[in-house]
């Protein structure tokens, strides 16, 4: 089994092989594994041999990873693998163009051509079923079409707005 | 409870044999084991790692919770078939826990003919979910699959028990209240799109899942369209417009990791209670049954010394020990749950199937799992026999064995012949999981008997016609070929290339397979079985 | 003798007072917040009394409530322990008022030393030598100027009330003048309810000597030998040792002495405790008296043999001192190391949180005081000590090494603690050496950083233990796995067929 291990920022890739019942296998970074013994004392305590030297590891479960004690020293460890991800942001999980999940009218329009936008910036607001919503940047970059006016009626898949992104890896996001 | 004192001497010769032999035996079964897993074509490794989608054992190793067991269903499936590269039927397919669960997890390999389906990998899905639907287990679905292998379609396509039982399955599984999510990792195509389309939770990977019902070039064909995949039936397609996917996942690790979160929402599931009581190792190495068994498979054995390997303490309540010894019968614990076993020491007469009647009745009332440990040639046969009703008593037997409806595990360690298998709840009788060791063999007969059947009616048409019996080289010549077919096709891989088992066992890891077997069938109510059964032939 | 008592505190120390308690065949009361209805020292009384919210004026800094308790649960005295209301002179009044005893010094004595240019003015006059400076409090800052410039710089800054490094600030030039008197006024307004200040002398790198006195109502004053205080954080304590290594016997006999003196002057009864500043030529300074059992009092008790809380309720109950100054000996060295939910790596701020898994060091010589258990919450609402490790050797060298042993055998996991950094100071040859001084940490520990050439030995630690106890991937608390029969499926591991 493959483990990354994260130590704060820190991760150690640690390649483990399974415990025999005497609780030998062999453990370490990838390519230079050592023969170790793992004696199981409690739920909370590992005794762990490493080349004829054996240290006492306690251990204790988190939130944010797992408590581990050896030598006076306490650090949190992780299983980077296991780490939440960041919330998925697939592309189209937000709308890329600028254009009313209804049919809407344009009740106002907050940005001229030209404008320098910052994602999540307002650009049109419009208004559907007496609610008003406004329609923000995907991403950040520059105003270069205004394709309605205030009063306007207008349907899913208008785009209502254009705008250049900075660049290709802002607008992938 | 007694403790069972073993009469084995591990100093012995005949021990030293036999333990070499079964050494040989699992070294054997480790090793297509491996290479059912390992063994790939260095263009399908290279096709997978292009696309850039993990492998079936990386998918596993992220999905399972770590560190904990992975119970493996008919890894040697369609071993020797088709062009005997299509391992495991194409499929990885095992009980394993996903955070803290117990669930079914189905893994098609596209590193395997394109993950297509052959006709054994459709028994295999419909034996996972039979297994699914029997102990209450959420199933888990990896799909990568290119669809039907065509070549084959015939095999796989029209019966009853052919592909569209899977989504037949599915919505009855549904119906069940089983959970049911897939990750979609690679194509879905036609037949597959229902996978999918038929769970819960549908998990989509873009850029390498795709759902169809017609791929790319069967959309040519008809229409003459030119479509890509990912624009036919791509995650932001399905994710976002057509709505058959629920989950967008960047990759494969993410994919695992959303099927995991989901898997953590699901209500969660009281098991059954059996009675328990904390678990101990047996005081006898379960590694010694490599010495215990003998080479030969018509040498008899007492099976309490499998017991002895096997139970909690290797402690054990011998149910009529004096009455019907052929049959050994009892109460123990494995890994703490406790279990009703019967053991074959030698035929079943009328007494050790009245014996086994009344046994598996006691267990069935009281709620206890039924472990049947075959190595049985068969009932007693005979003129005294016969006339002592020994078909009466038989058909008891089968009857509670086929109307108990406590889960039931059956492991053949040795012989299973005739009706044997019947009484000793074959696969026909619906045990929950069915094993085999490595030198177990199955058929109606041995090859040896089935020999001397088939000379003796021989003999006995030559003997009508007023011909002589048939010479001593002659016999050797109908002899031989019938013993050699009944060991290839009796032997314990024919059977699991068949699906006839779950799988063949290291016989020293039979006490954990039990233990995570029974704890897992506990996830399936015991409560609401149906009691009772029907009327005995006195 | 009283037959019951309340202990009007909480954590380590309240634990440790009802143990002597319990020896003497005197019951005890506990009292508690809210956020405490479950902590050893509820857990440890004869019987308990809810005070309130978990905010210090419901609960133990509340007078009322707290003598309405005692007067409830008919004890007869109250042991204050340290802080909240240990040197509060209107507790200790309130307490007499009601008929009952308040286990340490009398009202007015500790009106007097509670406020430090009294304190200076009374040790001035009884000829015991005090640190230059003012000897009352000024609040314009152009007078505290000239004073300064008398004095010299740097000087400190420091509340009158003051205490436990609150309200202190040192000013190395005049300019930083109004600032500084302006931040330690607000601080001490905040801390004590008292913005009065004063300027003294800033020492350079003095060490912080201390001395343990008691004093019967018979008018019989002892010093039971010094501790050295001089490691320090955000200038609070955190490792006490005794013998100091700068002391030779003339010295400690003119230090006691003055100790002594100074209680006397006082009028001081019960247990005390003298501090002083020592320079580098042996000069040493009156710094001021806390009039209440003193957090590291354990080391004294360690080379002397006594118990300092028995004397402090014989005394309380009128008996005279069973011992005399001859009849103390003193053997081997002590060291204490304070272990409080705080993070070395960010200037020991606390760390509160919830206690994980604990171990206590054992063995020959170590004492561990504390107030925790696995499981509980460390409360955002008080001191955030979790108890004192303390060990006892034949001479210092030997107490080092056990002390550092018995800090690798502490474990105390979920909240962050300065065990490792401790470790390091033990270490070190300059504390080896025994050249501390109260500005040791600035000096030697400036931004320290745990050492991360073990982190790895931690990983594969890490991937040991989820080996060995499997976590099925779900955030678990130990403690409240379900209790059901165990099954193979957690028990077994990387179990597999083909293994």
């Amino acid at each position: 089994m493959e483990y990354r291990v994260r130590i704060d920022e820190q991760v150690y890739p640690l390649v483990a092989t399974s415990m025999d019942d005497k609780g030998r296998c062999t453990m370490g970074p990838a390519g230079e594994p050592e023969p170790v013994v793992i004696k199981v004392v409690s739920s909370n305590h590992v005794r762990l041999e490493i080349q004829g030297r054996a240290r006492s590891i306690f251990a204790a479960r988190s939130d944010d990873g797992t408590w581990i004690w050896c030598d006076g020293r306490a650090r949190v460890v992780k299983d980077a693998d296991l780490e939440e991800r960041r919330k998925s942001r697939a592309p189209g999980a937000t709308a890329r163009e600028i254009t009313p999940p209804t049919p809407a009218s344009v009740v106002r329009i907050l940005v001229e051509t030209g404008d320098r936008v910052a994602k999540g910036q307002g650009i049109v607001t419009v208004s559907a079923m007496k609610m008003e919503m406004t329609l923000t940047a995907p991403y950040s970059g520059t105003v270069t079409a205004i394709n309605t006016s205030i009063g306007a009626q207008v349907s899913p898949g208008e785009i209502l707005a254009e705008i250049a992104p900075d660049d290709e890896g802002d607008g992938n996001e | 409870m007694e403790v069972i004192e073993s009469q084995i001497d591990t100093a012995g010769d005949e021990y030293r044999a036999n333990y070499e032999r079964m050494q040989e035996l699992v070294e054997d079964l480790k090793a297509q084991l491996k290479k059912a897993r390992q063994e790939r074509s260095e263009k399908a490794v290279k096709r997978n790692q292009e696309l850039g989608k993990l492998t079936v054992q990386e998918r596993l190793d992220r999905l399972l919770d770590r560190n904990t067991p992975w119970l493996e269903i008919a890894p040697l499936a369609a071993k020797g078939m088709y062009d005997g590269k299509v391992h495991g039927a194409g499929t990885r397919a095992g009980i394993g826990v996903v955070k803290g669960r117990e669930v079914l997890v189905h893994a098609n390999d596209p590193m395997i003919k394109g993950g297509t389906v052959y006709p054994m990998g459709v028994k295999k899905t419909l034996r996972c979910q039979t297994i699914s639907m029997e102990n209450n287990l959420p199933m888990l679905m990896l799909v990568d699959s290119g669809g039907a292998y065509l070549p084959l379609q015939s095999e796989i396509f029209p019966d009853s028990d052919d592909g569209g039982r899977i989504f037949y399955n599915q919505a009855i599984m549904s119906k069940m209240n089983i959970p049911q999510i897939t990750a979609v990792l690679g194509l879905c195509t036609a037949g597959g799109a229902y996978i999918p389309a038929m769970s819960d939770h549908v998990v989509h990977v873009t850029g390498t899942g795709a759902i169809f019902l017609g791929g790319p070039p069967l959309v040519r064909a008809a229409t003459g369209e030119e479509v890509t995949a990912e624009d036919l039936g791509g995650a932001m397609v399905h994710c976002r417009e057509s709505g058959v996917s629920d989950y967008f996942a960047e990759d494969d690790a993410h994919a695992m990791q959303l099927v995991r979160d989901i898997t953590a929402l699901l209500p969660t599931v009281e098991k059954s209670r059996v009675p328990t009581r904390a678990a101990k190792p047996p005081l006898y190495d379960p590694k010694e049954i490599w010495g215990v068994v003998p080479k030969a498979i018509s040498t008899p054995y007492d099976v309490r010394e499998i017991l002895a390997r096997i139970a909690d303490g290797s402690e054990f309540l011998e149910f009529k020990a004096l009455y019907g010894p052929t049959l050994v019968c009892g109460w123990t614990y494995v890994h703490g749950h406790q279990i009703g076993i019967l053991g074959n020491n030698g035929v079943l007469f009328s007494d050790s199937s009245l014996k086994a009647t009344q046994f598996i009745s006691l267990c069935d009332r009281q709620g206890i799992p039924l472990v049947f440990l075959q190595n049985i040639n068969g009932y007693i046969i005979g003129r005294e026999y016969e006339r002592g009703g020994i078909t009466k008593d038989g058909h008891k037997m089968v009857h509670a064995v086929s109307t108990a409806t406590v889960p039931k595990f059956t492991v053949i360690i040795g012989a299973s012949f005739g009706a044997g298998n019947y009484g000793m709840c074959g696969r026909g009788y619906s045990p929950r999981f069915l094993w085999m060791w490595p030198n177990a063999q199955i058929g109606v007969m041995g090859g040896e008997q089935a020999a001397d059947v088939l000379v003796s009616v021989k003999n006995d048409q030559l003997a009508r016609a007023g011909q002589p019996p048939l010479p001593s080289e002659m016999v050797d010549n109908i002899r031989k070929p019938i013993i050699q077919s009944a060991f290839n096709e009796g032997n314990a891989y024919y059977s699991t290339a068949n699906l006839w088992d779950d799988g063949i066992l290291d016989p020293a890891s039979t006490r954990d397979v039990l233990g995570l077997a029974v704890s897992a069938s506990l996830n399936a109510s015991l409560e609401d079985r149906n009691q009772g059964h029907g009327t005995f032939r006195m | 003798m009283f037959s019951k008592i309340l202990v009007a505190n909480r954590g380590e120390i309240a634990v440790r007072i009802m143990r002597t308690a319990r020896e003497m065949g005197i019951a005890t009361v506990a009292v508690y917040s809210d956020v405490d209805a479950d902590s050893p020292h509820v857990i440890a009384s004869d019987e308990a009394v809810f005070l309130g919210e978990a905010d210090p004026s419901a609960c133990y800094l509340n007078v009322e409530k707290i003598v309405a308790a005692a007067k409830h649960t008919g004890a007869e005295a109250i042991h204050p322990g340290y802080g909240f209301l240990a040197e509060n002179p209107v507790f200790a009044k309130a307490v007499s008022d009601e008929g009952l005893v308040f286990i340490g010094p009398p009202a007015e004595v500790m009106e007097d030393l509670g406020n430090k240019t009294v304190a200076r003015r009374i040790m001035a006059e009884g000829k015991v030598p005090i640190i230059p400076g003012m000897i009352s409090c000024e609040a314009d800052v152009d007078r505290l100027c000239s004073a300064a410039d008398e004095i010299g710089y740097p000087v400190v800054v420091k509340a009158a009330a003051g205490g436990g490094g609150k309200g202190m600030r040192i000013v190395e030039a005049r300019k930083d003048m109004a600032e500084a008197v302006e931040l330690a006024r607000s601080e001490a307004l905040t801390a004590f309810g008292d913005p009065t200040i004063y300027l003294e002398k800033c020492l350079d790198r003095p060490r912080h000597v201390e001395f343990q006195i008691l004093a019967d109502t018979r008018g019989n004053v002892i010093h039971v030998f010094e501790r050295e205080c001089s490691i320090q954080r955000r200038h609070q304590k955190i490792i006490e040792e005794t013998p100091s290594p700068a002391l030779d016997e003339d010295l400690r006999e003119r230090m006691g002495a003055a100790a002594v003196a100074a209680a006397r002057a006082a009028g001081y009864v019960n247990a005390g405790t003298v501090e002083f500043l020592l320079d580098g030529s042996g000069k040493f300074y009156f710094l001021e008296v806390n009039t209440r059992l003193q957090v590291e009092h354990p080391i004294t008790e360690m080379i002397t043999g006594l118990d300092l809380v028995r004397s402090q309720i014989e005394i309380a109950a009128g008996q005279p001192l069973r011992f005399s100054r001859q009849d103390l000996t003193r053997r081997g060295h002590a060291i204490e190391c304070r272990i409080y939910a705080e993070d070395p790596e960010a200037d020991f701020m606390p760390s509160p949180g919830k206690i994980l898994f604990m171990r206590s060091p054992e063995g020959p010589g170590v004492r561990f005081d504390h107030g925790i258990q696995t499981g509980y919450h460390v409360p955002v609402n008080y001191d955030p000590i979790l108890g004192k490790l303390v060990v006892w050797a034949e001479d210092r060298p030997a107490a080092i090494e056990r002390m550092i042993r018995s800090l690798r055998e502490c474990v105390i996991l979920g909240v962050k603690t300065p065990i490792e950094f401790l470790i390091e100071v033990l270490s070190s040859e300059e504390f080896k050496s025994g050249n501390t001084h109260t500005c040791f940490i600035r000096d030697n520990c400036a931004a320290w950083k745990p050492d991360r050439g073990e982190d790895a030995l931690a990983a594969m630690g890490f991937v040991a233990h989820e080996m060995a106890a499997p976590s099925f991937g779900t955030s678990t608390d130990e403690s409240s796995t379900k209790s059901g029969p165990s099954s193979p499926w957690q028990t077994l591991g990387a179990w597999d067929l083909a293994r």
